[in-house]
């Protein structure tokens, strides 16, 4: 073959699409999009609330048993148990919202798409609160003169888990995009279709 | 711009470009699960390129170019991580189409797979008949450069497609 002829066989795919989409794996796709974006959500939640719970909780002992009346740490241990508080609130009224959606492709997809959305406004939260919990952690730190050691190891713990937390948060934020791409795919399906 | 007109933007290429796009995952993505998250990862950069476009060449030119960028990084991501294919997701939304047009469309799609990563854009750009120039600035590769690879691409095309029609009789 001449390479004009390899070409022309090349030019055979642009009149014909070489591919096609297939409802009933999209629906399928989607379900499975959907029961992760819940996992997610629900993980995050779970895991929201037991870390707060359980970092509150050592505080407040350590208040209770060792006398530590640390004004930072007091506050760090209510803003805690708040936050657990508030995360406990944010799921119920999530969970409640989940009914809304239908049983159509598009309906899986906007639950997955809502999922999506509140974790990342949730990880949005819990970042802006992280950075909260570092400054109290660092006024606590230097209001106890005999812990100033630990002060370049607490910079470079948070310094790695604001890196971590922002890879993740990115990771979030690209899953949304895929989800809100598909749904723009599927409207304009529908809207051809229609 | 405004984010409808971007939404309208990106409606007209994908449905006036998804052959391209397609040209591209196929020749770099070998099963239906990478094809899809290939495709998925075009479309996500073709959406954030809309309004970056500013109309300097043709709307294929700039799709082929985001498309292999975004290619090259995903191959640099599937390297890197390995990562594992979900096994619950036994369906996928792109499908081949059952009416090939060309059973020797396969062939040469399988010749181009056996070339290296940049060979295999400097086919596809060469097959779509783009100048040395535009394919240079597309890849970052001398025109000069570019003109040697095509010499040998073209010869190993030629000959492999001797061997296939003598194959097929």
């Amino acid at each position: 073959m001449e390479f004009e002829e390899l070409r022309k066989i090349w030019d055979t795919q642009n009149n014909k699409p070489m591919y096609v989409i297939d409802d009933t794996m999209i629906h399928q796709k989607v379900i499975v999009k959907k029961r992760k974006a819940a996992f997610r959500a629900n993980l995050a939640e779970f895991i929201g609330i037991g870390a707060n719970l359980f970092a509150a909780s050592l505080i407040a002992s350590a208040m209770l048993y060792k006398g530590n009346e640390n004004l930072f740490a007091f506050m760090m241990m209510v803003a805690m148990f708040l936050t657990a508080a508030v995360i406990g609130i944010s799921r119920a009224r999530r969970k409640k919202n989940e009914n809304r959606f239908d049983l159509s492709t598009i309906g899986e997809l906007q639950h997955a798409l809502a999922n999506a959305t509140y974790h990342v406004w949730f990880n949005t939260g819990l970042l802006i609160f992280a950075g909260l919990i570092v400054l109290l952690t660092f006024a606590s730190i230097l209001t106890t003169e005999k812990s100033l050691w630990i002060l370049p190891l607490v910079v470079v713990f948070f310094g790695i888990t604001g890196w971590g937390a922002r890879w993740e948060h990115r990771c979030f934020v690209r899953k949304k995009e895929e989800l809100e791409l598909l749904m723009r795919k599927l409207e304009e399906e529908t809207d051809k279709n229609s | 711009m405004t984010s409808a007109e971007q939404k309208k933007t990106f409606e007209d290429w994908l449905s006036s470009y998804k052959a391209l796009l397609f040209k591209v995952v196929r020749a770099y993505a070998f099963n239906a699960d990478d094809q899809d998250d290939l495709f998925q990862d075009i479309c996500i950069q073709v959406w954030a390129s809309v309004p970056n476009f500013k109309k300097q060449s043709a709307v294929s030119t700039w799709l082929y170019r985001i498309a292999l960028n975004t290619t090259f990084k995903w191959l640099r991501k599937e390297k890197k991580f390995n990562k594992e294919k979900d096994q619950n997701e036994l369906g996928h939304i792109l499908y081949e189409s059952m009416t090939a047009p060309d059973d020797r469309l396969d062939w040469l799609y399988g010749e181009i797979k056996k070339l290296d990563e940049v060979d295999r854009s400097i086919t596809l750009l060469m097959l779509d008949g783009y100048s040395y120039k535009e394919m240079a600035e597309m890849l970052g590769i001398t025109t000069s450069n570019i003109g040697v690879k095509i010499n040998r691409i073209k010869k190993h095309l030629i000959t492999r497609s001797e061997q296939y029609e003598k194959k097929a009789g």
